[in-house]
């Protein structure tokens, strides 16, 4: 009757889960994301150093087209320095006007420019050689003017015509104009292949930059995916633990419901007990105070006189009557007594006593009890009717017992003046089974369909027998079953009895509401 | 002489009953007692006997009433007695082994003259019923008002 399991392990478990998501969601998320983020620093920075390694080679590249140009253009004025001090020198000779000699001068002044202009381009390369020997033959060729010069100033004009007559002159300068020619050629190949280059780096400087735009559009993209499907998670996470939460409130107050119910239970409990175990004890006491008067009645005492014994003495007979009557009060209160410990026993037993769930065939076992009741109903002229019943997965004895006192009850308070008819069917409540138990017998007042499950109280006309037990048991059952009693009734009608049992018997409680 | 006024006592237990019964007539109360044993019959009584018999104005009657009854509880036995315009004169002694607080309250609230805690010690009880006797003895139950 008053026994109950309360624990929370469901909504504890539901809780747990739910930091559980969020932890994995923390140790899970976090790594992709870093990892992301690593390689794109990585990616992002050698791409950066890449394009300035590139630019710097571009500008390098393009001081070194700066550096061909220019060997390029003094090799160009070398040639003509020297083309127009050759003509100064050799109008000078023809014609002795001082106007030529004057060119001649400023023009071999404009060679020694250009030519130190270029050495450094050429020193220490594989055309160094070339350079050498055209700075000999440049040397050559100065000084073969400057000779000629001299002896024409000296008045050794046909010494001077001869000179040039000879051809070397004219010989080192074609060679001076091959070697310009050639360097000339060797510098532009040089800057055209540096200009490639160039081209080249800077090809690579675009893809570069290019790489890196392709990739900051890919991270920004993939770390905002992340970002929004780890909050998705983050906002599921939530909700969850939010809905958890409500859950815990509901199944807290729900088990602090089920506790009130359970205390009141046990006050209601308590107060039946102390009460109706005191009654036989007044009764002994009462009938043993009695029995302690009639006993001077019985064994006068010695000294025959006085006060103790009030009045004149009673007949014998009397005493004797009375005396049995006592003595039979007094046992007949033992044995009540006895009955009703043993009632509280046997209910606070049936709390204890550990289930055993197996296949019930409800149809088959409840036809059994009907058929073991077959001499009553014969008595009484009434039948009982089983439907077809589902079947349980639950403690069979227990069932037994609930169906054979609630069959037991509906038989024993038929009306005498109709054939009794006792029916009982079943229907599906999603998990749930609703067992009905119903007769057309006396019925109960609505007054009295809660006292009935308590314990020692009957209801109705005290004409039948029993000892108000049957309910408070059948009710201590169906609760420890996980089910619960209810009972609508008519009076003069007759009563349903609607039990509700979950299909599959398991420990954890889970009462259904009434 | 206080020869017509009724003792109607109502009590479910026999041996309480029988104890009751002696003790009323120890204090030399002689007057007819009444012995139902469950809240239906009583209330069939009251309503229907005395009711048919038209008695509940011209007989006084004096309740005993255990608060412990198999069918229904006292309280509602003289909840019904308080609400009858006759009968709410009738003097109504509880009997019962609650020592409750609140219950013993109750009763005085919905009008029981007088309230009496059945205990297992028995000398204390068999006095309170001596002196009940003593004070049926005594009183005159009045007659209805028209």
């Amino acid at each position: 009757m008053v026994k109950m399991h309360i624990s929370l392990p469901s909504a504890e478990a539901r809780a747990r889960d739910g930091l559980e998501l969020v932890k994995r969601l923390a140790t899970f998320r976090a790594p992709a994301e870093l990892v992301l983020l690593l390689l794109a620093l990585f990616l992002l920075s050698s791409l950066t150093i890449a394009s300035m390694w590139l630019s710097e080679r571009v500008a390098q590249d393009r001081i070194e087209s700066q550096t061909a140009q220019t060997v390029s253009e003094n090799l160009v004025s070398l040639g003509a320095a020297l083309r127009a001090s050759e003509s100064g020198q050799r109008g000078y000779l023809l014609t002795g006007d001082k106007l030529f000699l004057d060119s001649y001068n400023a023009n071999i002044g404009a060679i020694s420019g250009p030519l130190a202009g270029v050495e450094t381009a050429f020193v220490q390369t594989d055309l160094e050689n070339e350079y050498r020997s055209l700075q000999a033959r440049v040397q050559e060729k100065q000084a073969e003017m400057a000779e000629s010069i001299r002896l024409f100033a000296g008045n050794e004009r046909a010494s001077a015509l001869r000179l040039v007559k000879g051809g070397s002159g004219r010989e080192i300068m074609r060679e001076i104009s091959e070697s310009i020619t050639m360097l000339r050629t060797a510098t532009q190949e040089r800057l055209f292949i540096s200009q490639r280059q160039t081209a080249n780096f800077n090809n690579l400087l675009w893809y570069s930059n290019l790489g890196g735009f392709i990739l900051i559009i890919f991270f920004a993209s993939s770390s905002m995916v992340m970002l929004w499907r780890s909050n998705k998670t983050l906002q599921v996470a939530q909700a969850e633990l939010k809905a958890n939460n409500e859950n815990l409130e509901a199944t807290i107050s729900e088990r602090m419901q089920e506790l009130r119910e359970a205390n009141e239970e046990v006050q209601r409990f308590a107060y039946i007990v102390s009460h109706d175990l005191r009654s036989p004890l007044v009764n002994i006491m009462g009938f043993t105070t009695e029995l302690e008067t009639l006993s001077k009645e019985i064994f006068p005492p010695a000294d025959g006189d006085d006060s103790s014994s009030s009045g004149p003495p009673v007949e014998p007979e009397i005493v004797r009557k009375e005396f049995h009557e006592a003595l039979g009060f007094i046992k007949g209160s033992i044995g009540k007594m006895d009955r009703l410990i043993g009632a509280i026993l046997k209910i606070s037993r049936e709390g204890a006593r550990p289930f055993k769930p197996e296949h019930i065939d409800m149809s088959s076992l409840l036809n059994g009890i009907a058929a073991s009741m077959t001499h009553q109903t014969q008595e009484r002229g009434a039948s009982i009717i089983v439907d077809p019943l589902p079947r349980l997965q639950s403690d069979k004895l227990a069932i037994e017992q609930v169906f054979s006192n609630l069959m037991d009850n509906a038989l024993k308070f038929l009306r005498r003046d109709v054939p009794g008819e006792i029916r009982i069917s079943a229907r599906r409540l999603n998990r749930l089974i609703e067992f009905q138990v119903t007769d057309n017998g006396r019925g109960i007042d609505e007054k009295d369909r809660g006292r009935i499950f308590e314990l020692f109280r009957r209801a109705g006309a005290q004409d039948r027998p029993g000892e108000g037990m049957g309910l408070a048991y059948v009710q201590t059952l169906v609760r420890r079953l996980g089910g619960s009693i209810r009972v609508e009734s008519t009076v003069g009608n007759g009563s349903t009895f609607s039990v509700i049992l979950p299909e599959t018997w398991s420990e954890q409680p889970n009462r259904t509401k009434s | 002489m206080n020869g017509t006024v009724k003792i109607i006592m109502v009590e479910d237990d026999e041996g309480h009953a029988r104890l009751i019964e002696k003790n009323i007539r120890r204090a030399g109360v002689s007057n007819e007692i009444v012995h139902l044993s469950d809240g239906a019959s009583a209330l069939n009584y009251f309503f229907s006997v005395m009711g048919e018999a038209n008695e509940k104005r011209s007989c006084p009657v004096l309740v005993l009433l255990d608060l412990n009854l198999p069918d229904m509880t006292g309280v509602e036995v003289l909840q019904r007695l308080k609400a009858d315009d006759e009968l709410k004169l009738a003097p109504v002694i509880v009997l019962t082994t609650t020592d409750d607080k609140t219950e013993i309250q109750r009763c005085y609230d919905l009008g029981c003259n007088v309230y009496v805690t059945k205990p297992v010690d028995y000398d204390n009880f068999a006095n309170a019923i001596r002196q009940l006797g003593l004070f049926f003895a005594v009183i005159q139950i009045p007659d209805a008002p028209l």
